[in-house]
């Protein structure tokens, strides 16, 4: 039983390791094909079964490869080079679209003892991604992240990138039953008004 | 004030002490999940991942057999990985970790009545530092060598490893979350120093799906900045 840190960490580096520890979350989870079954098919069957046994059901049997998926954990690694070092980031509020741009309350999330400001974001210098767009009004939520990317070949580049917090839509099933709840609990308010002060 | 490359600049200016060369999060739930559904386009349709995004999921292995289930891809910005009894969230190094919360969020938000026994808010960094010196320093500080000196003869021992692990509060239940924070040098960045925090915490198998979401919607924040803090607190003390 591994302790309780392996069970909710998530990865670790990426070490050269010749132990044999194995982890427990290395488990073996799927095996595709068992090689003797072609064997233990024949098993039983004559010879001349055998034969007949179609040619393309043996080659599919013996071609489908053994396969054991392993889901180790991932590494964080540098993966395919790019990297970003996140040197302030923001969660913001829309509060107003314009044509040209939309005002945002920002809160600081690097140093969030520093109160929250107001921002114009200028379409000009911002960029929306078009999927974010349709998230675009009063009210979305935001991140807005400055830091340094470094490419694979090494080159650095100050980077702003705005993206937008998604969220699931409330189903039919959950509006109802807020709806629910909601007209249950306004009917025990209106009861409580109803009861004088003096009933209590 | 007004966004532009100007105040761009001058926002970066800010930058803190401390900034990992490679910065990356995850939370982790354990429980009963059913893999098979955990697809790309599945989150599309929750309104949980923008839809340019899972059309360039790489990576994608779905297995969807009685008793062997896994599904596990990667976009832009995260890498999603279901087993039956796991589900995880990691941030890419090159995107901001913070979001991820929001995928859990969203997606049990959805799958509202998803058994769940653990989860983790974890954090890991790289950070480069500025000395050989320096980098040996820290092992020597967090791991002193006096003892294993005379035994280990073969040349200049060094730590590979070190795991901490503390009461998130100050409490004496053996039942209340738990830090683990794992020093080690760091394999990614030369003349570098790996952090990872995992904050953890357990729940009764008939704890409501809600209380652990508050806690990953109260928590995540503070459970990523006091990483940073950890890190940046304990490499400054190793220097001193």
């Amino acid at each position: 039983m591994p302790p309780k840190s392996l069970l909710t960490s998530s990865t670790g580096q990426e070490n050269e390791s010749t132990t044999d520890y194995r982890p427990e979350y290395a488990k073996t989870i799927v095996r595709f094909n068992q090689p003797i079954a072609l064997d233990a098919l024949k098993q039983g069957m004559s010879d001349p079964d055998q034969k007949r046994l179609a040619p393309q059901a043996q080659s599919a049997a013996l071609a489908t490869p053994t396969v054991m998926l392993d889901p180790r954990r991932p590494k964080l690694t540098k993966g395919n080079g790019y990297t970003l070092q996140i040197r302030q980031l923001w969660e913001g509020t829309v509060t107003r679209l314009h044509s040209d741009g939309f005002e945002a309350r920002l809160s600081d999330k690097t140093n969030p003892n520093n109160p929250d400001e107001q921002a114009l974001f200028d379409f000009e210098y911002v960029e929306v991604s078009d999927d974010d767009q349709r998230l675009l009004r009063p009210g979305s939520v935001f991140y807005w992240t400055v830091g340094t990317e470094r490419t694979p070949a090494g080159q650095v580049k100050n980077v702003s990138n705005v993206e937008f917090r998604y969220y699931p839509a409330w189903t039919q099933g959950a509006i109802a039953s807020a709806s629910t709840r909601a007209a249950s609990l306004k009917e025990w308010l209106e009861q409580s008004e109803r009861i004088k002060p003096a009933e209590i | 004030m007004r966004l532009n490359g100007h105040r761009v600049l001058d926002y970066s200016c800010r930058a803190m002490s401390r900034v990992p060369e490679i910065n990356g999060a995850s939370i982790v739930l354990t429980g009963s999940f059913n893999p098979a559904i955990f697809q790309p386009q599945w989150f599309v349709r929750q309104n949980i991942l923008p839809e340019a995004e899972a059309e360039a999921a790489k990576n994608l292995v779905v297995i969807a057999q009685q008793g062997a289930q896994v599904c596990d891809f990667e976009t832009e910005r995260f890498r999603i990985q279901v087993t039956t009894d796991r589900f995880m969230v990691m941030s890419k190094a090159a995107s901001n970790p913070v979001p991820i919360r929001d995928v859990v969020l969203g997606t049990f938000f959805v799958l509202e009545h998803t058994p769940a026994t653990a989860l983790g808010l974890n954090r890991h960094m790289h950070f480069h530092l500025d000395s050989v010196e320096e980098w040996h320093q820290l092992g020597d500080r967090l791991a002193p060598k006096d003892g294993w000196k005379g035994v280990l003869k073969g040349g200049r021992p060094g730590m590979r490893s070190l795991l901490i692990q503390s009461s998130l509060d100050s409490s004496e239940n053996p039942e209340a979350p738990q830090l683990y924070v794992k020093v080690e040098p760091s394999t990614q960045v030369k003349q570098g120093a790996y952090f990872e925090t995992n904050e953890s915490y357990s729940f009764a198998k008939d704890t409501p799906l809600k209380t652990i979401m508050d806690i990953v919607r109260g928590r995540w924040e503070e459970a990523y900045n006091h990483a940073a803090e950890i890190a940046a607190y304990i490499l400054d003390w190793a220097r001193k």
